[in-house]
């Protein structure tokens, strides 16, 4: 066994033993949603297609334009990634993500570990050049992606909750 | 168009936007959505409402 596949493991044991750490310690009922709710999803997944569309689009263009910086996985997960986070965002500004009586700290909890988790890597990897690899992207692109895209969900949260606290009129 | 009906029901009752939500199993943001215009609510949450705030679908939802 390589040391990368040892340490996806570690990560990944680690990941499942600190998920069921924040769950027992910050229990919330499953998640049920409202109608709007359910129907902003509907429109969210939309959004969230028509983003991978077009970010699948820039990236073929991207290849095509002679920059060969994606490979076929990276690409793939790449978009898959931008498409979920187009999905969140979307669904947390529309009030659509949480469901009722869901509770938030839980997913601050997890966004702050997926972030410290994964931020030193990336670090590590721009450090010493291992974030691209013969010209290409390795998959700590997917890493940075990801920090993203967890650091983006508790601000857009937090700033929308802020922002929607005194709308009752 | 504002349900200003619905607002005024709600006012009447005491009630603010969540108690409401909580009363009929909606989030806060349902009801200020159906309060603003921005969401045209099922037959069956008009009724949950209408149940809530003892009133009748001609009172709340009729123009």
């Amino acid at each position: 066994m390589d040391y990368r596949t040892l340490g996806m493991l570690t990560g990944l044991i680690v990941g499942v033993v600190v998920l069921a750490l924040i769950k027992h310690f910050t229990k919330s009922e499953k998640p049920c949603y409202d109608e709007r709710q359910i129907a902003e999803q509907g429109k969210c997944y939309k959004f969230s297609l028509l983003t991978m569309l077009v970010a699948a689009a820039v990236i073929a263009f991207v290849d095509f334009a002679g920059y060969e910086i994606f490979t076929v996985f990276i690409a793939l997960m790449s978009t898959i990634v931008i498409g979920a986070g187009a999905f969140v965002i979307s669904a947390v500004i529309k009030d659509a993500y949480y469901g009722l009586n869901e509770n938030r700290m839980r997913m601050y909890l997890l966004s702050l570990f997926i972030v410290l988790a994964n931020v030193l890597g990336v670090f590590r990897a721009f450090v010493n050049g291992s974030f691209m690899e013969d010209g290409k992207f390795s998959f700590y692109f997917l890493t940075l992606l990801l920090v993203i895209l967890w650091i983006a969900i508790p601000v857009v949260t937090y700033i929308h909750d802020r922002m929607n606290a005194g709308d009752e009129e | 168009m504002k349900n200003l009906k619905l607002k005024v029901a709600r006012v009447e009752k005491d009630l603010s936007q969540q108690a409401l939500a909580e009363k009929v199993g909606v989030s806060r943001q349902t009801i200020n959505a159906i309060e603003k215009g921005d969401y045209n609510p099922t037959i069956n949450l008009c009724l949950a409402i209408c149940r809530a705030l003892d009133k009748t679908l001609d009172d709340l939802f009729w123009e």
